[in-house]
């Protein structure tokens, strides 16, 4: 009776603090199923009563759908209902979240293309989106979280609506004859929920893709490359509509904790499939997730820091004339970026370049510091060596201001 | 529902008659223990679901990495929410670890203090060893279940002054709530700097103008540190004094010991001397009235600044820098000089730049300028970088001869000591009274040797004991 009456006061005041969504089923689902949440006394359901839906997202926005994602993880309670969310995007490429953009893409050319650049909130590895890549997005309670079920069940769905044979590797890609992977795959994990997304190539474009993705490899999270092929060139049936189908029911007839095909049976208990329209009304607080996403300090900020080390090679026209030097004479850069943007600058100035008359090092250092890792900074530094002109009257740089700025273009433009 | 209230009241009873509620202090350990007195009734009335019910301990619990699953023994540490000292609930996030493709966030299982963090970023961790410590202040609750959302405040049972902030729910802990109920402060008009705005202990203590215990800072040689007088009651003292603080280095400090560490490497020498100013403080007397009728307010650093930049006119490489790898020495054409400032934030070094083609008055001008935006805090990167030499006056503060350290990159430091009247035979011989300025300088002994210091100094010497000189080289 006690304990009743602590459950009942407890959970009318979980209601009045949940601050959920206020206007949408979502309210309905989530805050009738958040009772007693703490740790200790979280009770998970039997299988039978856990029910399952597919979401599809309206939104081929990718930070909007890494959003949602975001928001349904965060507020969502996933205890006796078990969600798989689709959705594609218009061609960007997602890093993950410890990693750092300049290694992982060719950011001057995603920029060029007007390619998104986003960062996802899981680790793993950087993959392109476009129109034929479906990504999938299992969510589940904590303790429930299984990437290997996830896996499986996709596997059962290519086979079953479209007999492709595919195998699972000790990566957790999704292998198709045995060498080309056609699904990448990144997890996160928090205190009651977990997710698990995957991407699956039905229709790519794989000229797109490999110019995206920069070809180094790097310190942060390293990305692993592998040949990939596109679903497609399996089964000329295959489209990303009729995948996502296939899929949803794949899901809606499996139970939920274990690999059994309930049928049509299954199929008609569970939710069913639902469109989702990713917006704030519907979703409170997705605006600023999304803000968040799209902010330059997310994507590029977040980066761990790394250092940057060039050297460059003077050129015989820019060194003081009539001297002979012993070594080459190099023009070293090495710059420290913490947080996306540029903290120290050391420049190693050859002694021919200093008799020559470049005398730029200070403004060079002190104009660079704390500019983000962009063309941004090279504008600032031309700037800067421009404005050391004030006794002369000349406008234009000097062509050994010119040679520095050109090697600092290099250094953050080809990376 | 009356069931539960006597249960729970009497519990409470039980709670302050059998015990004596331990505050987390080092001297409380070892016996000394205050108690409350609690109003149970408008408090319980109140506030039905906190209270504890198990013995208030403190001790120090290692948080264990818990099984992540998926038959997984080792993560790599990406992301740490949390530095040592920072307060911390159940629930909150601690750190984000990933393992090869699952980023998984760390929750504390713990109410409490940071005491220590086990790795470092990108270091790996293993499941069932240790993340952190935390200074657990009360056990956990046993039972009876907690509030639904996890940053609530941790129950206190309160000292009747603050039952009415409860409907603003301050975030804070037992002991500054003791502290604001005993100087009758209203908790909620404390600046809170905490995470999640809770008011710290040292918000409480700026808000009482009581400043920090800094016994344990190091003071460096030529910095400037304005030693603050302590406003306190008596009372507050003798409690306040009992503890250890741990205060993170940040901002400014942390700065400082970045650069410090840095300065460290370089080979010192210093070369003191003393010169006879006296004419110089006569001389000044009579231009500060010019200056302020130019609405300049002059001192002797712009005096002696700009005969700085004329001796290193004569000793360029006083003016340089040698670069990291001790390949190159970069003779800089500049003379941008910093000068040592203290301000509320700690030591900074502004710089006034291309002395070599100022006035006085200009330098004296932009010195005021500096000295005001260091006062209010607004020294950009533009004003704190490109310095080719630096001179510190601890002379303001007090001092004679110390050993300053040399700002890298730069080769050269000099340090001013107080003007003193001191007795000095003149060329007759006879006793006179004499304005001595005592100089320290200290410079790079890899490139700078002790002749070229000497004559700097002297040449500087020259200008100042005899500023009609400076005449024949402005």
């Amino acid at each position: 009776m006690a304990q009743a009456m602590v459950k009942r006061i407890v959970s009318s005041s979980a209601c009045t603090f949940a601050g959920l969504a206020q206007k949408t089923y979502i309210r309905n689902v989530a805050a009738s199923s958040k009772v007693a949440a703490s740790k200790k006394e979280r009770v998970l359901p039997t299988e039978g009563e856990i029910t399952k839906s597919v979401f599809m997202s309206q939104s081929t926005d990718i930070y909007t759908n890494l959003a949602l994602e975001d928001w349904l993880y965060k507020n969502m309670d996933f205890t006796n209902h078990h969600v798989m969310m689709v959705w594609r995007n218009e061609p960007c490429v997602v890093i993950g979240r410890h990693q750092n953009p300049w290694l992982e893409a060719n950011v001057p050319l995603l920029s060029e293309k007007e390619i998104a650049l986003a960062r996802r909130n899981s680790g793993g590895g950087t993959v392109y989106h476009d129109r034929g890549n479906l990504n999938i997005t299992f969510f589940a309670p904590r303790e429930r979280y299984d990437r290997n079920y996830n896996l499986k069940l996709i596997k059962r769905a290519l086979f079953r609506s479209f007999g492709i044979k595919s195998t699972i590797n000790e990566r957790q890609d999704l292998i198709v004859r045995d060498k080309y992977k056609v699904s990448g795959t990144a997890a996160k994990l928090g205190r009651l929920t977990g997710y698990h997304h995957c991407t699956l190539l039905v229709n790519a474009n794989k000229a797109d893709l490999s110019k995206a993705l920069a070809k180094r490899e790097t310190k942060a999270t390293a990305s692993t490359r592998s040949e990939v092929a596109n679903l497609k060139d399996l089964d000329n049936r295959i489209t990303v509509e009729n995948l996502q189908t296939a899929l949803g029911y794949e899901y809606l007839r499996t139970p939920a904790l274990h690999l059994d095909d309930g049928g049509q049976s299954l199929i008609a208990k569970q939710r069913g499939f639902q469109f989702v329209n990713p917006t704030d009304d519907w979703f409170p607080g997705l605006a600023e997730l999304k803000n968040d996403l799209v902010s330059w300090d997310w994507c590029f900020g977040r980066t761990p820091m790394f250092t940057v080390s060039r050297s460059f090679p003077v050129p015989i026209g820019l060194l003081a004339p009539s001297k002979v030097y012993s070594a080459t004479q190099e023009l070293v850069i090495n710059m420290t970026v913490e947080k996306g943007l540029i903290n120290d600058v050391t420049l190693s100035i050859p002694p021919g370049l200093i008799e020559s008359g470049f005398h730029g090092e200070a403004s060079v250092i002190t104009h660079l510091k704390g500019k983000r890792f962009t063309s941004e900074a090279l504008n600032a530094l031309q700037d800067a060596m421009l404005t050391r002109h004030h006794v002369s009257d000349v406008k234009e740089l000097d062509d050994k201001e010119q040679f520095v700025a050109k090697c600092f273009d290099q250094v953050v433009n080809t990376m | 529902m009356s069931i539960l209230v006597r249960r729970s009241v009497f519990q409470l009873r039980t709670v302050n008659r059998c015990r004596k509620i331990k505050v987390t202090t080092q001297s409380a350990r070892n016996g000394s223990q205050l108690s409350y007195k609690t109003p149970l009734n408008e408090s319980l009335s109140k506030e039905l679901r906190h209270f504890h019910t198990s013995h208030a301990v403190n001790k120090i619990v290692a948080f264990k990495l818990s099984d992540i699953g998926e038959g997984i023994r080792e993560v790599v540490i990406k992301e740490w929410f949390v530095k040592v000292g920072d307060n911390v609930q159940q629930f909150d996030n601690i750190c984000e670890v990933q393992s090869d493709k699952a980023a998984v966030t760390i929750t504390s299982r713990y109410d409490g203090i940071i005491t220590r963090l086990y790795h470092d970023i990108d270091q790996t961790a293993l499941v069932g060893q240790p993340l952190v410590d935390i200074d657990v202040q009360d056990s956990e609750n046993d039972g009876k279940p907690t509030d639904v959302a996890p940053d609530k405040p941790v129950a206190e049972i309160d000292a009747p002054k603050t039952e009415q902030n409860q409907k603003i729910k301050v975030l804070t802990t037992p002991a500054v709530r003791r502290i604001a109920a005993q100087f009758k402060v209203d908790l909620s008009a404390v600046k809170a700097t905490g995470r999640n705005g809770r008011v710290l202990k040292e918000d409480m203590l700026s808000h009482l103008n009581i400043n920090s215990d800094d016994s344990n800072e190091v003071v460096l040689p030529g910095s400037v540190r304005a030693v603050e007088i302590p406003v306190t009651k008596a009372q507050a003292r003798v409690e306040l004094a009992l503890e250890d603080k741990v205060v993170p280095v940040t901002g400014f400090q942390r700065a400082m010991v970045k650069s410090m560490t840095e300065a460290m490497k370089i080979p010192h020498f210093v070369f003191s001397d003393e010169y006879n100013v006296t004419k110089l403080v006569e001389s000044r007397a009579a231009l500060k009235k010019q200056a302020e009728e130019r609405g300049v307010r002059l001192t002797y650093m712009p005096i002696i600044i700009k005969a700085a930049s004329l001796s290193l006119s004569y000793l360029p490489i006083l003016n340089s820098s040698l670069d990291s790898s001790c390949e190159n020495l970069i003779y800089k054409a500049s003379h941008n000089i910093g000068v040592a400032m203290d301000t509320p934030n700690g030591l900074v070094v502004p710089v006034i730049k291309n002395i070599q083609i100022k006035s006085i008055l200009e330098i004296a001008q932009e010195l005021n300028t500096l000295q005001e935006k260091g006062s209010k805090g607004q020294l950009g990167l533009n004003d704190l970088t490109g310095g080719t030499f630096t001179i510190s006056n601890i002379g303001i503060v007090g001092g004679t001869y110390t050993k300053p350290v040399i700002f890298p990159p730069q080769v050269a430091i000099g340090a001013l000591g107080k003007i003193q009247v001191l007795p000095r035979f003149d060329s007759q011989g006879n006793v006179v009274k004499a304005h001595i300025l005592s100089v320290s300088w200290s410079a790079d002994h890899r490139v700078i040797d002790g002749v070229t210091m000497a004559r700097f100094s002297n040449h500087l010497k020259n200008y100042l004991e005899d500023p009609y000189i400076l005449l024949l080289d402005l």
